[in-house]
């Protein structure tokens, strides 16, 4: 064996073990072909973890798992089992599977169903264990077929797990709104042997604005980098633009102006906040500099600003950028466009006011630099970009614009947009 | 115990020689030092054989990141960003074996989320890959004949799909 060179296979089995759980049960086993001293060791994984989107085809997964689970012996204890499929529940492979894994005491099984159109019927009434601890659900529509085909005798049977410790329910939140939570008689009989555990039950709601606030951070990022390109973009273009445009030294002279009379943000917060931001910061008075339509990350963010150019002050702005925003159509993503660029163009404000969906968003512990930006915004009291991400019909479509909400008066951007 | 301020320093010794000095309360993230503490056995330095000072001072700078305590619950949620950011930095070493030192000081030292935070992180690098790409990637010396790696491959056929 190569000592000096792989120090992937010199770690001991079970650090291996557990870098095969992390990757899944289907690389697990290819890694059969790469050495003898890999030759077997999935054999011996105590986590399996099967997902049905690693396979064209559903026969091809069924098989894939037939032929795993002929191979664990009795010696090895499975602690954890992870079932990612879709479709109905009543596969033969989802009973194998948690036969297999019961079977080999284990300790924690995560199911994830992506819903279709047929009742779910998930086996699981079928079990009993002893050794299981956590038991994860996530995606099923219809939470009261979980103990399927038994759901009316339940309420005869002694609960089938005594050592849960914790039990999490989460709806599928990229498919169909579901009002639904479990049925007291499913969560009895799940709990009822077990009176430790905890459990966990996370509405649509919850789901939905974390998820939402996960996807608003990566636009974040997205933004950022977009932003950064376009600055470099027009920075090579610096010189033609000030050849082209004559004013460009009076406008510069008058964003100095403007920042100073903009820097009214709390002390304690610009600090932070300016240099989370310093870098857009910096792309946005560019941006604003050029004021080009045709270089411009994106249309929504020129014909954003023109909107704005050819506005006088305040609230009509909104209707004339955003018509046909409904509000149950829209989730806010955020971001404060600038604190004190220059440009001004955005400040945070409360969006609440024609986004109640998303002020019950705003309410919620959002992550930072959520919070923060909200918090400056309500206290300095001008304008907030933020970033829109529509839901159209069916579930988490993120569109990149960019959106001037709100301008209040005291904003000094009109006057000098006026100048431009 | 005493306080965090003015918390008693306990000495590591690397496999090289190399002494640090580390509080306490920050290095119990460690079971296994941990365990040596409470066995009375941290009176002197404690050596670990098994850690190079490169790795030590890697691991000290991902427990020392971990101990700090936020002030408030707006203090708190910055934290947990600021620590999420540090830890997909702090995987991001120049060279891949330093990332297998740490796997193995983080399971030898049994610091629990260090050792999932690396191995996530080979994971990572790896879940993509075919497994030639794999081979190559890590330097693992093909010991099958030609014949015996296609016996396996027809033999696991059904997870090549």
């Amino acid at each position: 064996m190569n000592v000096q060179g792989d120090r992937l296979s010199n770690l001991p089995d079970d650090l291996i073990h557990k870098i095969l759980s992390l990757v899944g049960t289907k690389l697990a086993v290819q890694t059969s072909a790469l050495s003898p001293r890999w030759r077997y060791l999935w054999t011996t994984l105590p986590c399996l973890n099967f997902s049905r989107e690693n396979f064209k085809t559903l026969p091809k997964f069924s098989n894939f798992v037939t032929h795993v689970l002929s191979w664990p012996n009795n010696q090895t204890e499975i602690s954890s089992a992870k079932l990612s499929f879709r479709g109905k529940a009543s596969q033969v492979f989802v009973k194998r599977i948690l036969n297999c894994a019961f079977s080999h005491n284990v300790k924690q099984l995560t199911v994830s169903c992506l819903p279709d159109k047929s009742e779910i019927e998930f086996p699981l009434s079928l079990f009993s264990s002893q050794s299981l601890e956590h038991l994860t659900l996530t995606g099923f529509l219809n939470l009261s077929s979980l103990l399927a085909p038994l759901t009316e005798l339940i309420s005869y049977q002694p609960s089938p797990f005594v050592k849960l410790k914790s039990l999490k329910v989460y709806p599928e939140v990229y498919y169909v709104k579901v009002l639904q939570t479990i049925p007291a008689e499913v969560k009895k009989y799940l709990l009822d042997g077990s009176p430790s555990a905890t459990f966990t039950e996370v509405s649509y709601e919850e789901m939905r604005a974390s998820e939402n606030a996960k996807s608003a951070l990566s636009c974040m990022a997205e933004l950022g980098e977009m932003l950064e390109h376009e600055k470099a973009n027009i920075e090579t273009n610096m010189d033609r633009i000030e050849h082209g445009k004559a004013k460009t030294s009076a406008i510069i002279s008058m964003l100095c102006d403007i920042e100073e009379l903009v820097t009214e943000l709390p002390a304690s917060k610009r600090a932070q906040f300016e240099a989370s931001f310093s870098r857009t910061d910096n792309c946005w008075n560019l941006l604003g500099q050029t004021r080009k339509k045709e270089s411009m990350w994106g249309d929504d963010l020129g014909s954003a600003l023109e909107a704005l150019g050819g506005s006088n002050a305040g609230n009509g702005l909104i209707g004339r950028l955003c018509p046909g925003v409904t509000t149950p159509h829209i989730a806010l993503a955020t971001r404060i466009v600038d604190a004190n660029v220059r440009l001004d163009v955005a400040r945070a404000v409360a969006v609440g006011r024609w986004l109640p969906v998303e002020e019950e968003l705003l309410a919620k512990p959002l992550p930072w630099p959520f919070s923060e930006i909200i918090n400056v915004g309500k206290r300095s009291g001008v304008g907030v970009g933020v970033m829109l991400m529509w839901h159209p019909k069916n579930g988490v479509t993120v569109l990149r614009h960019l959106r001037l909400l709100e301008l209040k008066p005291s904003n000094p951007l009109p006057e000098f947009l006026a100048l431009l | 115990m005493s306080s965090s301020s003015s918390s008693k320093m306990i000495e590591l010794r690397s496999s090289d020689g190399e002494t640090f000095h580390v509080e306490e309360t920050v290095v119990l993230q460690s079971e296994t030092i941990k365990q040596m503490i409470d066995d009375d056995c941290a009176n002197a330095a404690i050596p670990l054989p098994n850690v190079t000072s490169m790795t030590l001072a890697k691991v000290i700078e991902y427990i020392k990141k971990h101990a700090e305590k936020p002030k408030d619950d707006d203090d708190k949620k910055v934290a947990e960003e600021d620590l999420k950011k540090f830890d997909a930095e702090f995987v991001k070493v120049d060279q891949e074996s330093m990332l297998f030192d740490l796997v193995r000081a983080a399971n030898y030292l049994n610091i629990k989320s260090l050792l999932d935070l690396t191995c996530q992180a080979v994971a990572d690098s790896i879940k993509d890959l075919s497994v030639e790409e794999v081979r190559k990637k890590f330097n693992i010396q093909n010991d099958f004949t030609p014949e015996e790696e296609a016996k396996v491959r027809k033999e696991n056929a059904w997870a090549f799909d």
